[in-house]
């Protein structure tokens, strides 16, 4: 069965939709564009695509070396298989984004995507270069062992992918009740790119927005505390490969100091942040502190 | 996108989206207006920290903020586009600094993402804070701090 890649046909609805977001923000104030952090943005996004170009290859060659020697069932592609398939692979999703937010070796990979202190939808294509480096694709191999096609697997993905663009907007406030129950909206990932000491670690959803609800990740936007986006220790530069690869780089730099293998595991798998005398901070403890703090002030 | 076309039509894209956003305008290059502003957005991601003095770069890109405490540490808020990246410079954060004329001070950090942050202060200003950088500088401990 040969399935499209979506992404490829949304490619011009992504380009309109940023530039009636950038006039109507020039015009109303409800949304912020700066050249270039729109620019680095929108390199980010054109270098995924052409890493994916590269990398997509070897991923569906394991996919379907999976699928072909592990597979319990043959799902195949009827409407059914794909609603399954989205499903699955929006919990796969969930699965990857938190580790990708909990384990520094993902956030590695991760990080980029949150590094602008701007919220808009070219905010949404800032994208990893290196998802294949941190081997993101194991959390979807459960799938092809139940036995999705890994092209199936593939095309959902890329429609999981869609559907978050346009939740990348300050433009939006919130929706109906009964779809911000279910459903990711521009609200609840507002949370998610915040680096506000409350919001931190919240709302790793692709589209629907139980999974977080299910595993008690899920936080609500609060009118009172306005969102400041980006990562806890902001770029201090627009360069697209000292974007894409910083992170990485810092790991390296840690592993040649290591003087332990815990303390190797540690800068490689513990949280980002994670350092062995506790000297860097992690979201965990800057969430205590901020809790201690707000406690100290109540009292 | 292994159509040439579609690369080129992407390209295309991104270089007239950019233009757009620089012909529509509406943005403000960061500035810092003065102390009480930097301090203030220094305390919004280091808010246990206690402000003893702000010095403002004379073009208002940067400022340098003294923090109390026992254990030497400065602070820096560097304007970066519209906005602004703070730090919290502990002992080993910074790699070196240099006091040029008219209290041009060049500090170099050890900072993959922030590695060089001009200010122009001044003249005894510029010195007493270049003492103060330098001495992080020389307390090279194990790890700079870094955050997430």
């Amino acid at each position: 069965m040969n399935l499209p890649n979506p992404i490829l046909y949304a490619i011009p609805a992504f380009v309109a939709l940023i530039l009636l977001e950038m006039v109507y923000g020039r015009l109303t104030g409800r949304a912020r564009y700066e050249p270039k952090d729109t620019a680095t943005s929108l390199v980010m996004g054109l270098g995924s695509q052409f890493a994916g170009l590269l990398t997509r290859g070897i991923v569906l060659a394991i996919g379907l070396w999976v699928w072909d020697n592990y597979r319990l069932f043959d799902i195949g592609f009827s409407w059914w298989a794909i609603v399954l398939a989205f499903l699955g692979e929006d919990l796969a999703y969930y699965a990857v984004h938190r580790a990708g937010h909990r384990i520094r070796w993902f956030w590695a990979a991760h990080v980029i995507h949150h590094s602008s202190q701007h919220y808009n939808l070219s905010t949404a294509l800032r994208q990893t270069w290196t998802g294949l480096l941190a081997v993101n694709f194991v959390f979807r191999l459960p799938l092809f062992v139940i036995g999705f096609h890994p092209l199936l697997i593939a095309f959902v993905a890329a429609l999981n992918l869609i559907y978050q663009f346009w939740i990348h907007t300050e433009t939006i406030g919130r929706l109906p009740r009964w779809f911000e129950a279910v459903f990711n909206t521009p609200s609840h990932h507002r949370v998610h790119h915040a680096t506000n000491p409350r919001y931190l670690d919240s709302n790793y959803a692709g589209t629907l927005i139980i999974w977080d609800r299910l595993f008690g990740t899920f936080v609500p936007e609060d009118e009172a505390e306005p969102c400041r986006y980006g990562i806890v220790r902001q770029l201090g530069t627009f360069n697209p490969l000292k974007v894409a690869f910083h992170e990485w780089i810092g790991i390296l730099r840690d592993l040649l100091r290591a003087r332990s293998l815990r303390e190797l595991a540690g800068y490689l798998f513990g949280p980002p942040g994670w350092s062995p005398d506790g000297s860097r901070l992690t979201s965990d403890i800057l969430k205590a502190r901020w809790a201690a703090a707000r406690r100290e002030a109540a009292e | 996108m292994d159509n040439p076309l579609i690369a080129l039509g992407s390209f295309l894209a991104v270089a007239l989206l950019v233009l757009l956003n620089w012909w529509l305008g509406g943005w403000r290059q960061a500035r810092i207006e003065d102390a009480a502003r930097a301090a203030e957005r220094y305390r919004t991601d280091f808010w246990n920290d206690e402000i003893d003095a702000v010095a403002v770069d004379a073009d208002g890109r940067a400022a340098l903020i003294a923090i109390a405490g026992p254990e030497p540490a400065a602070g820096l808020v560097v304007a970066h586009g519209d906005a602004f990246v703070t730090r919290r410079l502990a002992p080993g954060s910074v790699t070196s600094t240099v006091l040029g004329q008219d209290g041009r001070l060049d500090v170099r950090l050890d900072d993959l993402v922030l590695p060089r942050v001009r200010l122009r202060l001044d003249g005894r200003e510029a010195e007493r804070w270049q003492a103060r950088l330098e001495a992080l500088a020389r307390r090279r401990t194990g790890d700079a701090l870094q955050g997430v």
